[in-house]
């Protein structure tokens, strides 16, 4: 029998950044809140203050979910088997409090109104039919206007880094001008960029392009947040992404929301306890979920009044098919068949590489966020009449934090003999002379890639794994070629003495990192009947339930999605603090 | 792909037998062979091998078209540790390289043979028998069958097959996954082996080999001959993806059409070698290589710093030593690190959960 616990007024799935954000606007209406964490307890000290060992974080993976207990599997297409991921390659989940986004790269962006006006603007311009075959891509249920406040507000709230682009309409030189008007400048000064940005940014304004420094989630400075914090600036060390930050200067749920929600004395944590499936009454409400403290493999029982899901995407869609009762056959919010619909990744590819010859680039300090980025080929930036695609991608220098373990694989670049003299050789005087140019790319939604549970793999409580049925289509593929052809243009005018390209997007695999932003799965829509949840993330049928992050996305800009899932938070997050409670179990409009 | 399955039966040996056995059968004496009969022979041998471990293997008229896929060592069926619990925390000092934990002498010769093949050097120009590889090898896998990360290891494991459809297989028996031969490099690893029996059994293959070729063991062949042989595993036939570096995280353990998948390739040994003479040769010298640095010299890196200053990223190169994580300044909220004070982070003040 489970061990019941007195009931709470919310669980959630999971410590990571999102459950912190709720976290603390709900314990702040004295709310009493419970978080149910797979992995450890972490924080910046003493956890990450000697954790510069590549071995550790970045080949082994010490921050990642324990894939050993539960992976996902993954098939191309629904004709072919499915097979797990045995060994983290696509995308790299966390675990323990933070999340993954105590390992994150902090790439900071805020979707453009584009994204959010995704199908009507295709249709409008150019007509149905220029959408894809098969392409279920939709509208979101909210807009940029409607989320800038919340963007603001979170950037402010964790003194995110950057230079503005546009400040309430109007442009301002060097920033991005594509995206959606800002109600306020960054809180604080952009990072410092790797020295060969520098070269690709002007490389890229004598084409007329508009490099601008990535937008981030790492402070540039000392920064004292609203609440009377005082976090360091960067150190650029070198060891950000797949790491914790030893100074706090990565924000993530652990430097800022967390704490002030434990502040609180409302909010308590179990780590190292993995929730099994949300309990469903006889109405088909939830009742709070069930979970296996890891240590003991005890089973416990938390009641609440409400349930969030603020897993990771696929941890989110697997739980929703897994919680099953009379009412919901096919799980929480499938009543009409919407879970595991618009499954999505990313390409994330370097499409040319160039190498400068006798230069010594430093590319070992720094971070991922130290970079010059252009818009200039994001979606609506392009026209498209043209074009065999829709879509875009944005296109950034080379970043920072070049670690030996991971990288002397990749040498020699161009050809030559991957070992002995040739290869030691290329070591030398490739190691840190090499320069990718890097692509992050939109990836649509179509019909036949979804999520769903595989009928043959299970975790190791016996409970099915998550599958997802993906592969890249035509339209991907001329996106990639339309953006090699940039790079290769770029590259040229940056001077390389040598480079390589990558002529073609690589087929799909489970092997080679792309991006951990896989979205959709419990997409948010204007109706139960083309979606799991509204614009809360609250879901059609079973109004205590709500979903938070990615899983929400309809579809999946070239754009790093941890911005938007921090805004989306902070707006389901001010509608249950200010309406839900008063009237608990009723949809929010 | 039936026909190729009758084959395998036909030279799986009845009963007892052992690798040992099936060479001296196989490819004995100093008959060279050429590559492609090297690798169908070899791909005898490991299903041989495959089979051995199920030691109730019935004699080949009675056995089911498709036999039994015999248990991983470190499924979690048998003998070995369950789920595993955590990454290996960083050392606090390196193994003693005067101790072979895992390795025979021999082995542990052929490894830094092939290491040193791989990533060549000199006293002067130090490469991996010089860094101490085998150090770092040797200890990797003297703990857990060398996993040192999580690996979902659950099965059922993947077939390949090659053709239009799978094999049929009997409704009352283990029902493998069947995949098509070259779709399988797309799903990444999917070895059911653990890093112990792929060095194990890839170092045996590796002599088999040169015996056969040069009628002598790897070790007692001259450099050059030694290079041919890696080149010869480098060059395999076998589809490979991407090994190595951030993308690629090592090859592709699995088997391709020739072996058979229950060894490693001559090919993906070759993956996992350079991918542990990387990690060796440039991981922390805590862990066993890079020893006095010469790694991070070689490439110019200065390893573990707690911090660089924007005008050293605006600046080329460095005149930064490189430095372990051992030799790292301590490190505590409000004192002073390099040249930043360092302010109190999440987690000093309190520890919340467990």
């Amino acid at each position: 029998m489970a061990i019941v616990h007195p009931k709470v007024d919310v669980v959630t799935v999971g410590a990571g950044w999102t459950a912190g954000i709720l976290a603390w606007k709900l314990t702040n209406e004295g709310r009493s809140v419970v978080s149910i964490e797979q992995g450890p307890a972490q924080w910046a000290h003493p956890d990450f203050a000697w954790n510069h060992d590549s071995l550790r974080y970045s080949t082994r993976k010490a921050m990642m979910a324990n894939i050993s207990q539960e992976s996902w599997t993954w098939r191309p297409d629904a004709r072919r088997p499915s097979l797990p991921m045995r060994r983290f390659g696509a995308f790299h989940p966390g675990h323990g409090i933070g999340g993954s986004a105590a390992h994150w790269s902090a790439m900071l962006w805020r979707f453009t109104p584009y994204d959010f006006q995704y199908r009507s603007y295709y249709e409008e311009r150019y007509g149905e039919g220029k959408l894809p075959e098969g392409s279920t891509v939709q509208d979101w249920p909210v807009t940029y206007e409607e989320l800038e406040p919340y963007y603001d507000a979170f950037e402010y709230d964790i003194g995110a880094s950057g230079r503005a682009g546009n400040l309430e309409g109007e442009l301002i030189p060097g920033g991005n001008p594509f995206e959606g008007a800002r109600s306020r400048p960054f809180p604080n000064p952009p990072l410092e960029s790797t020295l060969p940005s520098y070269t690709f940014a002007d490389a890229a304004r004598r084409l007329g392009y508009h490099p601008f420094p990535q937008p981030s989630g790492i402070l540039s400075r000392a920064y004292t947040d609203p609440f009377g914090r005082t976090r360091s600036g960067c150190l650029y060390c070198g060891f950000c992404t797949r790491f914790g930050c030893e100074v706090d200067a990565k924000s993530t749920g652990l430097t800022t929301h967390t704490p002030l929600a434990l502040q609180s004395g409302r909010y308590e944590i179990r780590s190292q306890s993995k929730v099994l499936q949300v309990e469903l009454d006889g109405d088909g409400m939830a009742t709070g979920l069930t979970y296996i403290d890891l240590i003991t493999g005890e089973e416990h029982f938390q009641p609440a009044e409400l349930v969030i899901l603020s897993g990771y995407t696929l941890t989110n869609v697997r739980l929703l098919l897994l919680s099953r009762s009379r009412q919901h056959p096919d799980g929480v919010g499938n009543d009409r068949g919407q879970v595991g619909r618009n499954c999505t990744h990313q390409i994330w590819e370097n499409p040319a590489t160039g190498v400068f010859d006798g230069r010594r680039f430093n590319l070992f300090m720094g971070n991922t966020s130290t970079i010059q980025v252009l818009y200039d080929f994001y979606g609506n930036a392009v026209d498209h009449g043209d074009l065999d695609f829709i879509g875009g991608s944005s296109l950034f220098s080379t970043i920072g934090e070049r670690e030996p373990v991971t990288s002397v694989g990749n040498l020699p670049i161009g050809d030559g003999k991957r070992w002995g003299r040739e290869w030691k050789e290329a070591m030398r005087r490739q190691w840190d002379s090499y320069v990718p140019i890097t692509m992050q790319g939109e990836s649509l939604a179509y019909r036949q890639h979804f999520y769903d549970l595989d009928p043959i793999y299970k975790d190791t409580h016996d409970l099915p794994l998550l599958r997802f049925t993906f592969d890249w289509t035509d339209n991907e593929r001329n996106l990639y070629r339309f953006m090699r052809s940039r790079s290769e243009e770029i590259m040229r005018a940056m001077g390389a003495t040598s480079s390589s390209t990558q002529e073609e997007l690589p087929e799909y695999n489970l092997h080679a990192y792309k991006s951990t932003h896989m979205t959709g799965g419990a997409i948010m829509g204007h109706d139960p009947g083309d979606s799991v949840t509204n614009r809360y993330g609250q879901v059609w049928d079973t109004p205590n339930v709500f979903v938070t992050g990615a899983a929400l996305y309809p579809q999946n800009p070239g754009a790093n999605p941890t911005g938007t899932l921090a805004a989306l938070a902070y707006a389901t997050g001010d509608a249950l603090a200010a309406r839900y409670f008063r009237n608990p179990d009723e949809m929010l409009d | 792909m039936p026909d190729d399955l009758d084959k395998r039966q036909a030279e799986t040996p009845g009963e007892s037998g052992s690798m040992g056995d099936a060479r001296s059968e196989g490819n004995g004496g100093d008959r060279r062979l050429d590559r492609r009969s090297f690798f169908k022979a070899t791909g005898a041998l490991a299903v041989a091998a495959g089979l051995v471990s199920a030691c109730d293997t019935p004699t080949p008229r009675e056995q089911p078209p498709v036999p039994p896929r015999p248990l991983p060592e470190s499924a979690p069926q048998s003998r070995v540790p369950g789920p595993f619990e955590e990454v290996p925390r960083t050392p606090a000092q390196a193994p003693d390289p005067a101790i072979l934990e895992f390795f025979s002498l021999q082995e542990a010769r052929t490894v830094e043979a092939l290491a040193a093949t791989i990533l060549p050097g000199s006293p002067d120009d130090p490469g991996a028998r010089e860094a101490g590889v085998l150090n770092y090898i040797d200890h990797l896998l003297s703990h857990r069958h060398g996993f040192a990360e999580a690996i979902y290891r659950l099965p059922p494991f993947a077939e390949p097959y090659s053709g239009e459809e799978p094999p049929s297989t009997p409704a009352d028996g283990p029902q493998p996954v069947w995949v098509q031969a070259d779709e399988l490099p797309r799903y990444g690893y999917q070895s059911s082996l653990t890093p112990r029996e792929i060095y194990r059994r890839g170092l045996q293959m590796v002599d088999s080999y040169s015996r056969s070729q040069y009628g002598a063991r790897l070790t007692d062949l001259s450099e050059d001959d030694q290079e041919s042989v890696v080149e010869t595993m480098a060059d395999s036939p076998g589809e490979l993806f991407d090994g190595g570096g951030v993308r690629g995280q090592g090859g592709q353990l699995g088997g391709d059409e020739e072996t058979g998948f229950h060894a490693p390739a001559l090919r993906e040994f070759f993956e996992v070698l350079r991918s542990h003479v990387i990690e060796g040769m440039f991981a922390d010298p805590l862990y066993g290589g890079n020893r006095d640095l010469v790694g991070w010299y070689m490439l110019g890196y200065p390893g573990a710093q707690r911090a660089y200053t924007p005008p050293e990223l605006r600046t080329e190169g460095t005149t930064r030593e490189p430095q372990s994580i051992a030799q790292l300044p301590h490190f505590h909220p409000g004192q002073p690190a390099n040249d930043h004070v360092i302010l109190p982070v999440s987690g000093s003040d309190r520890r919340e959960g467990r």
